[in-house]
């Protein structure tokens, strides 16, 4: 690839040559997606969004960081406590990609508030925790059309799938009350939640640079502890 | 016999050496009971890879995998 034309780009994207080409780089600094929680998941998949270059983010979290959170959330930091999940999220964008356009939203966001945003974006990465916000994501993504890339943690366990509008869903996972979710027994370590957040931006790279989803109608569950990763089918 | 794994909050129900026996007319409903899983706790079924529900009837060999609820983020 030529040295000209990488040089139009930020010279932080300097080392995502040749692994992507300049038309993928173009795309992804033409894109703009939702992270719909800034915690766990959310904050990996932000770190790597940013820093692979995605040009636009919309990113969405009303809870505010506590010393509960300072094991997996790489926004976490002693610095960070007691502040917004979103806002930290956007500065850090800032330090990393300045131009990242980044809007926070500083709220948990309710059906409306989706129905908003899921139309302005390319795709969704559901960040979130909790089996009954899970359900709502799935549910406004299939309604507006837009692919959502999930992500899901209990444990050294977790999962990722992606969601088109005529796809199966992993609903089932999300079945219940709350405090079902196995998350609220075995926790959510880092390495589990680090590498579901770095499968979920692949599958948003995927699709961006090159209309090709891995996950659809397939769950790619990952055991640490024997490090096993079985592909299943929904 | 049947290769039965149990994910996460279910894994204390895993049968030792994770294998069952079969009988010919099992189904995956029967697989909890012989494991003495609580329905309610199981959200998701998997046989031989593929999504499917509790009614489904199992052969030899079978593998399965029984999983909760998941949604930590």
């Amino acid at each position: 690839m030529g040295k000209r034309e990488i040089g139009l780009f930020p010279a932080s994207l300097e080392r995502n040559f040749d692994a992507l080409t300049v038309e993928d780089q173009k795309v992804l600094l033409d894109s703009c997606v939702l992270v719909v929680g800034c915690g766990g998941l959310g904050g990996y998949v932000l770190e790597i969004l940013s820093r692979i270059g995605v040009g636009q983010l919309i990113v969405a979290d009303g809870d505010k960081f506590e010393e509960s959170n300072l094991n997996r959330q790489i926004l976490c930091t002693r610095d960070t406590l007691g502040k917004n999940k979103a806002r930290v999220a956007a500065e850090r964008i800032s330090l990393i990609a300045p131009h990242c356009k980044v809007e926070p939203i500083d709220k948990f966001l309710d059906k409306g508030d989706l129905a908003r945003l899921i139309p302005q974006v390319d795709i969704v990465v559901d960040a979130s925790g909790g089996i009954g916000f899970k359900r709502l994501i799935l549910y406004m993504c299939r309604t507006l059309k837009r692919i959502v890339v999930c992500g899901s943690v209990a444990g050294f366990e977790g999962f990722v799938t992606s969601v088109s509008p005529a796809s199966r869903d992993p609903s089932d996972f999300f079945r219940g009350e709350e405090e079902e979710g196995a998350e609220h027994i075995l926790g959510s370590p880092a390495p589990t939640v680090s590498i579901v957040a770095t499968l979920q931006t692949l599958e948003v790279v995927s699709y961006l640079c090159w209309k090709r989803l891995n996950l659809v109608n397939k769950v790619l569950y990952i055991s640490l502890r024997g490090l096993e990763f079985e592909l299943l089918s929904l | 016999m049947l290769e039965v794994k149990c994910f996460a909050t279910l894994r204390k129900y895993a049968p030792p050496e994770g294998k069952i026996s079969f009988s010919p007319g099992m189904r995956v409903g029967d697989v909890l009971t012989t494991l003495n899983i609580p329905e309610k706790e199981v959200k998701v079924v998997f046989v031989n890879g593929r999504h499917s529900p509790l009614n489904t009837l199992l052969s030899d060999g079978d593998r399965i995998g029984i999983f909760p609820a998941v949604g930590g983020g």
